[in-house]
């Protein structure tokens, strides 16, 4: 599975970098979600195929809170270790973590309560989130466990990475994963402007 | 976000009422398998088509890659930690 990622994101990278020009890249966005929703579909049907699935309710909601806090907690560390080793200040490390894979807004988010440049590394770095998370998904359910590979998706785990996670857990981490990726993205627009404006 | 909650609804619902049977389940895993390879293929072509992310690769990739991997990192082990205290509710 992560040899089938490396080599369809690589041919993507480099179909993109030689072929500007044509009508792939000019329909891209809409691509991108037609594929999504074709995806999704199947997403669901995992999960409502599964008869068990609505059970244990309790339990599943506990999980959600396990791994959405974990995120939170693990991608600040993140951050903030990121941003000493840099020498950058402890909040814009913080407010580039806090994007949770979600490159779009925390980059615009940025660019405008910080600057440029602050911006562009927000993006870049939650574009690297998202393409490291399809590369390490497959492995890490296979060696740790089916919720610790929510990890990597952060705010993605809704949407683009979903299919992924899906792929490589079962239909209970997938609802899990929806819900986390709900929760993250709510958070998104609050969360960055508020550590880097605290710290 | 529509598209999102429409399909995975759909899918959802869909999925209840249908009648699995082997074949089906090996149908719909393929199909996944070949979606997943052209979403894939697309997130790539979005990286390498913009010219923000290629022009800017060698000034803040290095700062920018360590960012996502040990936000990665750090959120893997500490799910991890998290899931081996509560092994019981949360497997």
């Amino acid at each position: 599975m992560s040899l089938l990622v490396v080599i369809t994101v690589t041919l993507g990278i480099f179909y993109g970098i030689l072929f500007n020009d044509n009508p792939i890249v000019a329909n891209l966005d809409f691509l991108i979600q037609a594929t999504l929703g074709f995806l999704l579909f199947f997403v669901g049907l995992d999960i409502g195929s599964n008869r068990s699935v609505f059970k244990g309710i309790k339990d599943k909601l506990f999980s959600v809170l396990v791994v959405t806090f974990s995120i939170i907690l693990g991608s600040l560390t993140g951050g903030l270790i990121t941003a000493l080793v840099f020498s950058m200040s402890p909040g814009e490390g913080l407010a580039i973590a806090a994007g949770f894979g979600w490159y779009s807004l925390s980059g615009i988010i940025l660019t405008n309560i910080g600057n440029a440049e602050l911006g562009s590394i927000a993006f870049l770095s939650n574009v690297f989130r998202e393409l490291i998370t399809f590369l390490v998904v497959p492995i890490i359910a296979v060696k740790l466990n089916y919720l610790s590979a929510i990890g990597p998706a952060g705010a993605t785990s809704m949407d683009t990475t979903l299919p992924i996670i899906s792929k490589n857990t079962d239909s209970h981490t997938a609802l899990v994963a929806f819900v986390n990726g709900l929760i993250l993205t709510a958070i998104v627009p609050f969360l960055v402007p508020l550590l880097y404006t605290l710290f | 976000m529509g598209v999102i909650f429409i399909a995975v609804t759909l899918g959802g619902v869909l999925g209840f009422f249908l009648k699995w049977n082997d074949f089906l389940k090996k149908t719909t895993s393929n199909l996944q398998l070949v979606g997943l390879s052209v979403l894939l293929f697309f997130m790539g072509v979005s990286v390498g088509s913009n010219p923000d992310i290629i022009d800017n690769l060698s000034l803040i990739g290095l700062k920018s890659f360590s960012f996502g991997l040990l936000s990665v990192f750090f959120s893997v082990i500490t799910i991890y930690a998290a899931t081996s205290i509560f092994k019981r509710r949360t497997s």
